[in-house]
């Protein structure tokens, strides 16, 4: 997430493509966080917290991807 | 484009909106990761937004030598995204936030300063176009008479699946994760829940050992005074 952040305003093309691999790559595995392996966590009982932080975060990579491919397509 | 626009302001906006109602409640996280994330998605999603509007105004406007009946809805997109631009630029508690993105603010004024203008000229040619028209086409569009956003095109539309060159750079190996303190006080942790686990699972062997032995004799005594 912190290098699509990165790579999505820089000026090189590359890096933006690249930007928005690792922003599916952070958006996929905070999904697989949330669904498959934090729903368990927060089943089992041993939790004080039911804060959405995955949620907040998966959007975020979401919008980071559109923005990667914007600013990509933009330059073009 | 304007679609993909969209696409990223709406993920952004929902990024804000849960943020928001998140961070009412109180929560281990800081101040300061609070606001820089409500800063980021806040403004992505302000930029966004305008920059779908800005974006479908351009679309139609390439258009209007066709059909000059699409001024109308030029004019409704530029008006929409400048009311969003001039809420988000004068929104003072996000009036700090704006200020440590300079860089951000400065491309929103500037769209700021675009949409003004191509809105002055847009109204123009509208009066000229009513004014030559012997038909009455219909030129005052609100925002409500504004078509539905675009669905993304298929290309462009994400699915989330388990990427086949994924590489976890830190796989099997935790201790890169964190510092040397956090990892002896993790490892500290799991130890002592492990310790914790045991004791438990001896006591519950003891009860029902107990258990068992009650109900035995609870059994007999019952059958005995039978």
């Amino acid at each position: 997430m912190t290098r699509a952040l990165q790579f999505c305003s820089s000026d090189n093309d590359n890096l933006k493509k690249e930007g928005i691999v690792k922003a599916k790559n952070a958006a996929y595995l905070l999904r697989e966080m949330k669904e498959k392996y934090y729903g368990e966590f927060v089943n089992s009982g041993f939790h004080d917290t039911q804060f959405p932080h995955l949620d907040i975060l998966e959007s975020v990579n979401l919008g980071l991807l559109y923005k990667c491919l914007y600013n990509s397509l933009k330059v073009n | 484009m304007a679609a993909i626009c969209g696409a990223a302001s709406r993920h952004f906006y929902k990024a804000y909106s849960v943020a928001e109602s998140f961070f009412m409640n109180p929560s281990g996280i800081s101040d300061k990761a609070k606001t820089e994330i409500l800063a980021l998605t806040y403004i992505e999603s302000l930029y966004f937004d305008v920059m779908t509007n800005a974006r479908y105004a351009k679309h139609y406007g390439t258009m209007i030598d066709r059909d000059s009946s699409l001024i109308g809805l030029v004019i409704a997109y530029e008006k929409k995204a400048l009311r969003l631009l001039e809420i988000g630029l004068k929104n003072q508690s996000v009036e700090t936030l704006l200020n440590q993105n300079m860089k951000q603010k400065m491309e929103l004024v500037q769209i700021q300063n675009e949409l003004r203008d191509s809105l002055a000229v847009m109204t123009r040619n509208a009066i000229m176009v009513k004014a030559r028209s012997t038909l009455s086409v219909m030129l005052d569009f609100e925002e409500s008479d504004l078509p539905a956003d675009e669905d993304l095109p298929q290309e462009y539309i994400v699915k989330l699946v388990m990427p086949p060159n994924l590489i976890l750079e830190n796989e099997g190996d935790f201790a890169k994760l964190m510092s040397e303190d956090a990892y002896v006080i993790g490892q500290e942790l799991t130890d002592y829940s492990d310790s914790k686990k045991a004791t438990i699972e001896l006591s519950r062997n003891r009860l029902e050992e107990e258990i068992e032995k009650v109900y035995n004799e609870e059994f007999v005594n019952f059958y005995l005074q039978l």
